[in-house]
C-alpha cells in the first residue's frame, strides 16, 4: 500500500479518516491517566463543545476558518471523550464507600469472575455486588484460608465472604515488576485474606453465553486430556487451540520465549486468521456470487470468529483480530473492500471504548505494534528478493513476516523482557508454518473424536506433529548464542527508538512525485526527517555510553524488601556479589532483584560469602561477620555467632537480617553502631525490640518494611 | 502554523461522520456516567442504618423468631462458644429498623415483610403473587418479584425457610440451617452401616433425609453392606461427601443373611442391584445346563463373568 502525503501533511489523512480519531482518543486516555481530571467538568466541556460544533456545522458561512475550527473542535472532542472514558473506568474500579482501609471485617456479596486457582491456597477474583448491604462496585482478589482444603465454587457463582478488605501493597523493590499497576489495569485494586470458613454460596451460577463457551472449552480440554498422554503435548495443544495455559510448565514456556516463538502459544490474530481462512476456503469450494449466499457466508464467518474468540477467553489480541475481521468482512460484503489501516485504527478505538485500560496492557501493545509492523514493512522487505519457484516464494514470505514483525516489536520487548532471541527468523518460520497445521489438526482431533479409528489416527498424527514442533523449538534453543540476555533499555531510549522508527517509516513513505514537490516542501521535510533520525541515533549512542560509564563507576549495596527472607546485593562494576537466606526460592529472588541487576549492568554473578576472602579496592572481607565497603564497616548481625567470642566494637552499618532472633540489649552495650538496618525477614517481636532499643540509644534506624529498600 | 492546520483539517464528509460518531459516543458516555455516579440502586429501599459491629446474639434471634409464630422453628442449638462464634460470623449487621429472621415467603404477612426491609411496593407484589397462585419453591424464586431490590434478595436468601407443602410436611428444610447449624459430633467409626436406621444416618454431616433413605433402600435391596466403599455407589452421593463421612462409618459383613442362589429365578436375581439382565440370564442358563451350583466358586469359572464380580456375589449368595 502506498500513500503519499499532500501539502504539509505527515501522512495523507484523507485516506485514513479513523487514524486521527483513534490517535486523539489514545492521547486523551494518556492525558487523563497523568492528570486525572474531574468527570463532571469534562462532561460539561464536551457537551458545550458538541453544541458549539453543531452551531458551527449549521452556520451558512463557508470560510476557511470555519472548517479549521470545526475540525479542531471535533478532534479535541474525541480527545476529551478519551479522558472521560478512562475517568469512568477509574471510578468503576474504586469503591463508593471509604471503607477500603477500615480495619473491621465486612460482609461482601460478589460474583466470581475467574476460575478458582490453586496454589498454596485457593484464590479467585470477585466482582463486588454489595458491601455490608449497600451496593458497591470494584473487584477484589480473594485468598481463601489455607485450612479450607476444598473450594468448589465455579466461575459465575455469587458468594458471600467476610473479612478485612485491604488495598494492594506497592512493590517496594526498585525497577521490579509492578504487580499493583498490573492488577489495577485488570480492574483489581483490593484484596482480602479470608479466615477459615468465612464464605458461603448465595446463588449458583446461571447459564449465559459465557458458561456455554466455558463448557465447550472444558469439553475440548477433556478430549485433549484423553487423547494426548504427554504432558508437554497436552500443554502445547491446549494453549494453541484453546488458549488454555494452565498446563504450560515453566521450562516449556521458557523454551518458547527464549527462541521468540512464544506468541504462538497465546491465541492471537494469527489463530483467528487461520480459522477464518479455513472457512473461507470451505466456502470457496461452492463458489457462488449471489447476495444471499454472500450474506450467509458473512453470518457464518462472523459466528465462527466470535465464538472462537469467546471460547479462547477473549484476550486483547483475539478481540482485536475478531473486531478487525468483522469490519473486513463488512467491507468485503457491502463496500468495495476497506483500507486495512483504517480497520486497524477503528478496531483499536472500539476496544479502547470497551475497556480503556487495555492500552496499558502489554498484550494489547504488542498485538497492535506487530500488526502495524507486518503491514508496513513486510511488502517492502518482500520486494528485496524476487524468486520464481513457489517454494522459495512461500519461504521468503514467511521469513519477511518474521523479520517485519520484529521491527516495531523488538524495542518494547527488550524494554520489558531484557532479552532478544537471535534465531527469531528460524523459530518464526517454524512457528507460523507449523501453527497452521497444529491448529487445523487440533480441530480435526476434536471433530473426529467419537469416530472410530479416524479419531485414533488423528490423535497419533497430532502427537507426532506437536512432537516435531517442540523438538524444532528445543533444538533452536540448544544452538549457541540463542538469545542476547541482560539487555538494559531505559525509558528515554525506548521513546527515542520509536521516534526514530516513526521517522524512518515517514521517510519511506514520502517520495517526491513531481518536480514541484521536489523543489519545495518534500525535500525540506525529508531533510528534517533525516536530521531527526540521525539525532535519535546519536542520542542512543550517548545514552549507551552514559550507561557503560555508570556501570564502570558502579559501587552499590542494596538490601531488598522480600517478605520472610533477606537478599543483599553488592554491585561493583559489572559484577554482582549476592547473599541470600537459604530458604529463599529463586522465583522470589528474580522477581525482586533481576531487573535491578540488569539496570546495574551486572554481567558476572558471584555468591558473597564472608568465609572467602575478597580483596578489592572497594570491597574487603574483614572477618566472618564484617565487610568493608566504600570505607564503611558493615557488620552482619546473623553471622556474629561464627566469630568466636570476639564482637566487633564498631560498625557504620549494622545489618540485622536473615531472620535472626538475636536481641539488641546485651549486644548494643559493647557495640557502637551508626545505623541499624532492619530487614523484612525479622519476626514482629524481634523487630519491635530492636526499634525500641535503638530509639533509646539514639541510633538511626532504617526499617525496610516501612522505609523501603536500603541502598548505599 | 500552516503545517498544524493541514494536519488537523478534516474532509467535509469526515466532519459529518465524526459529528455523528461524537453524538453516539457522548450519549454512551453520559449513560455510563449516569449509571456509575448518579444512579443509586439502593434508592427506594427502606432507609436503614447499619451498625458496624455484629450484635446478632442467639437471644435476640429467638425474640425475633417469636414475632412470627407461623413459621416458628426451634433455633439451632448452640452448644459451645466456638459454634456460637461461627454462627455470628454470618449474621449480617442488624439494626432496629430492619429485622432479620427466618421466614417463609409463602405465608408471611405483609407487615412482617415490611419489617424485613422489603419496600411497600415489593411487599404488595409478593402478596399479589401469592394470591394469584404463585408459590416460592426455591429461595432464589424471590428474584421473580418485580420491584424487589436484588441486593435485598442477596441478603434475605439465607433466612428464607420454605415449607414443602402444608399437607405433607416431611422435613423442615432450611436454607440457613444447611449452612449454619452444625450437627452434633459423631464419634469415629460409630455408625454401623448394616444396623443404622435413617435417623442414625442423618446425624452425619452432609446426609439428609433423602440420602439416608437412599442408603437404607440400597441396603435392603443388596441384603447388606460388606464394605464401606459401597456407600459411594449410592446414587447421588458424591466422592467428596463419601470421603467426608467415611471415617464415621463401620461395617460388619457377617450381619446379613445370604440367599440361596439355586432357588432364585431370573426376576428374583435381577432385583439385586449388582445383577443385570444379562448376568441373570447367564446364571440361570448355566444352572439349567449344568444343574444347581455345587459351590459359589463355580461362578468364577463361568464364561462372561469376571472373577472380581464373582467374589462380590459370594458375599450375597450361598449354595444349599
Amino acid at each position: 500500500m502506498k500513500f503519499y502525503a499532500k501539502n504539509n501533511q505527515i501522512i495523507n489523512w484523507a485516506e485514513f479518516p479513523m487514524l486521527r480519531i483513534s490517535i486523539g482518543f489514545i492521547v486523551g486516555i494518556y492525558i487523563n491517566q497523568v492528570c486525572n481530571c474531574t468527570i463532571h467538568v469534562l462532561l460539561a466541556t464536551s457537551a458545550i463543545m458538541f453544541l458549539f460544533s453543531i452551531v458551527l456545522y449549521c452556520s451558512r458561512s463557508n470560510s476557511k476558518m470555519r472548517a479549521r475550527l470545526l475540525s479542531s473542535l471535533l478532534l479535541s472532542m474525541v480527545l476529551v471523550f478519551g479522558m472521560i472514558r478512562v475517568g469512568l473506568k477509574n471510578i468503576s474500579g474504586t469503591p463508593t464507600h471509604a471503607n477500603g482501609e477500615v480495619n473491621t471485617e465486612v460482609g461482601v456479596v460478589g460474583k466470581i469472575t475467574e476460575e478458582i486457582k490453586e496454589n498454596s491456597r485457593f484464590s479467585t477474583v470477585i466482582d463486588i455486588l454489595s458491601y455490608d448491604q449497600e451496593s458497591d462496585r470494584g473487584r477484589v482478589f480473594v485468598y481463601f484460608s489455607v485450612k479450607d482444603s476444598l473450594i468448589d465454587y465455579e466461575k459465575g457463582d455469587i458468594i458471600r465472604i467476610k473479612g478485612k478488605i485491604i488495598t494492594l501493597k506497592d512493590n517496594a523493590n526498585p525497577m521490579a515488576f509492578n504487580y499493583k499497576d498490573y492488577l489495577k489495569f485488570k480492574g483489581i485494586e483490593r484484596q482480602v485474606f479470608l479466615k477459615e470458613k468465612s464464605h458461603h454460596l448465595v446463588f449458583k451460577k446461571k447459564n449465559s453465553v459465557f458458561t456455554i463457551t466455558d463448557q465447550i472449552r472444558n469439553w475440548a480440554l477433556g478430549i485433549f486430556n484423553k487423547r494426548l498422554k504427554n504432558k508437554d503435548h497436552l500443554a502445547v495443544a491446549s494453549a494453541m487451540v484453546l488458549g488454555y495455559r494452565e498446563y504450560l510448565s515453566k521450562e516449556l514456556y521458557n523454551t518458547f520465549s527464549e527462541t521468540g516463538a512464544v506468541h504462538v502459544l497465546a491465541v492471537s490474530g494469527l489463530h483467528v486468521g487461520i480459522i477464518c481462512m479455513i472457512f473461507i476456503a470451505l466456502f470457496n469450494r461452492w463458489r457462488n456470487d449471489g447476495p444471499l449466499y454472500k450474506s450467509i457466508q458473512f453470518v457464518v464467518l462472523l459466528f465462527v470468529v466470535w465464538s472462537y474468540a469467546l471460547i479462547t477467553g477473549g484476550s486483547p489480541a483475539v478481540l482485536r483480530a475478531a473486531v478487525m475481521f468483522t469490519f473486513l468482512l463488512i467491507g468485503r460484503l457491502w463496500f468495495r473492500g476497506a483500507n486495512i489501516y483504517n480497520i486497524l485504527a477503528f478496531s483499536a478505538l472500539c476496544l479502547l471504548i470497551y475497556n480503556p485500560y487495555l492500552l496499558f496492557q502489554l498484550s494489547f501493545q504488542l498485538s497492535y505494534l506487530a500488526l502495524i509492523s507486518i503491514l508496513f514493512f513486510q511488502p517492502i522487505i518482500e520486494r528485496w528478493w524476487d524468486t520464481k519457484h513457489w517454494i522459495f516464494t512461500r519461504l521468503w514470505q514467511l521469513t519477511t513476516v518474521s523479520i517485519a514483525a520484529q521491527i516495531l516489536v523488538f524495542p518494547i520487548s527488550i524494554y520489558y523482557f531484557h532479552s532478544f532471541p537471535s534465531y527469531f527468523i528460524l523459530s518464526g518460520i517454524a512457528a507460523v508454518f507449523l501453527a497452521t497445521f497444529i491448529l487445523v489438526m487440533g480441530l480435526m482431533v476434536l471433530a473426529f473424536d467419537s469416530v472410530l479409528l479416524i479419531g485414533d489416527w488423528c490423535a497419533d498424527l497430532y502427537c507426532l506433529l506437536i512432537n516435531l514442533f517442540v523438538s524444532i523449538i528445543t533444538s533452536i534453543q540448544n544452538l549457541p548464542f540463542h538469545s542476547f540476555d541482560q539487555i538494559y533499555f531505559s525509558q528515554q531510549s525506548l521513546i527515542t527508538l520509536y521516534l526514530g522508527l516513526g521517522f524512518i517509516m515517514f521517510l519511506i513513505n514520502v517520495k517526491p512525485r513531481s518536480y514541484k514537490d521536489k523543489l519545495y516542501t518534500k525535500v525540506k521535510r525529508i531533510r528534517i526527517a533525516k536530521v531527526v533520525i540521525l539525532s535519535c541515533i546519536i542520542f542512543l549512542l550517548v545514552n549507551n555510553l552514559a550507561f557503560s560509564k555508570r556501570v564502570r563507576n558502579n559501587q552499590k549495596l542494596i538490601v531488598y524488601d522480600i517478605f520472610k527472607g533477606s537478599l543483599i546485593d553488592v554491585f561493583i562494576e559489572n559484577t554482582v556479589y549476592s547473599m541470600q537466606s537459604t530458604e529463599l526460592d529463586s522465583k522470589k529472588v528474580s522477581y525482586a532483584a533481576s531487573s535491578y541487576r540488569i539496570y546495574n549492568g551486572s554481567k558476572h554473578f558471584e555468591e558473597l560469602s564472608l568465609l572467602d576472602s575478597i580483596q578489592q579496592s572497594s570491597l574487603k572481607v574483614i572477618d566472618t561477620a564484617t565487610l568493608l565497603f566504600k570505607n564503611r564497616y558493615i557488620v552482619f548481625m546473623d553471622k556474629l555467632d561464627l566469630v568466636h567470642g570476639v564482637i566487633p566494637c564498631f560498625s557504620d552499618i549494622l545489618l540485622v537480617t536473615n531472620g535472626t532472633t538475636q536481641l539488641p540489649y546485651d549486644f548494643l552495650k559493647v557495640h557502637t553502631a551508626v545505623k541499624v538496618v532492619l530487614d523484612n525477614s525479622l519476626d514482629y517481636s524481634v523487630r519491635n525490640k530492636w526499634i525500641k532499643e535503638c530509639k533509646n540509644r539514639g541510633i538511626s534506624i532504617h526499617d525496610i518494611r516501612k522505609d523501603g529498600v536500603f541502598i548505599i | 502554523m500552516n503545517w498544524f492546520w493541514d494536519n488537523i483539517l478534516l474532509k467535509r464528509e469526515d466532519r459529518v461522520g465524526l459529528l455523528l460518531f461524537c453524538f453516539v459516543l457522548f450519549i454512551f458516555l453520559a449513560i455510563k456516567w449516569y449509571l456509575l455516579v448518579i444512579y443509586d440502586p439502593t434508592e427506594g429501599r427502606a432507609s436503614t442504618q447499619y451498625s458496624s459491629n455484629f450484635e446478632y446474639t442467639s437471644l435476640e434471634s429467638q425474640q425475633v423468631r417469636k414475632i412470627n409464630n407461623t413459621t416458628y422453628s426451634p433455633p439451632p442449638k448452640i452448644k459451645d462458644q466456638k459454634e456460637k462464634e461461627t454462627n455470628e460470623n454470618f449474621s449480617p449487621s442488624y439494626s432496629e429498623q430492619t429485622k432479620r429472621f427466618e421466614f417463609d415467603p409463602n405465608t408471611l404477612s405483609e407487615d412482617s415483610l415490611l419489617s424485613l426491609g422489603i419496600g411497600r411496593y415489593a411487599a404488595s407484589n409478593i402478596v399479589k403473587y401469592r394470591s394469584k397462585g404463585g408459590r416460592f419453591i426455591d429461595p432464589s424464586d424471590l428474584q421473580k418479584i418485580y420491584g424487589l431490590d436484588s441486593l435485598v434478595i442477596l441478603d434475605l436468601i439465607p433466612y428464607v425457610q420454605i415449607k414443602k407443602s402444608s399437607k405433607s410436611v416431611k422435613s423442615s428444610y432450611t436454607y440457613a440451617s444447611r449452612n449454619f447449624t452444625k450437627k452434633p459430633e459423631v464419634a469415629l467409626a460409630s455408625i454401623h452401616l448394616n444396623r443404622a436406621d435413617t435417623t442414625t444416618l442423618m446425624t452425619l454431616k452432609g446426609i439428609g433425609p433423602v440420602y439416608a433413605k437412599r442408603i437404607v433402600k440400597f441396603r435392603n435391596s443388596l441384603g447388606g453392606f460388606f464394605s464401606i466403599d459401597q456407600i459411594g455407589e449410592v446414587w447421588g452421593i458424591s466422592d467428596s461427601l463419601f470421603q467426608a463421612i467415611r471415617p464415621y462409618l463401620s461395617v460388619d459383613p457377617n450381619l446379613f443373611s445370604k440367599k440361596n442362589i439355586n432357588e432364585m429365578d431370573k426376576t428374583a436375581l435381577v432385583k439385586h442391584p449388582y445383577i443385570d439382565w444379562k448376568k441373570a440370564k447367564i446364571l440361570v442358563k448355566y444352572r439349567k445346563m449344568h444343574g444347581p451350583f455345587k459351590s459359589i466358586d463355580e461362578i468364577k469359572k463361568m464364561h462372561g463373568i469376571e472373577p472380581s464380580f464373582a467374589d462380590t456375589l459370594a458375599f450375597y449368595f450361598e449354595v444349599q
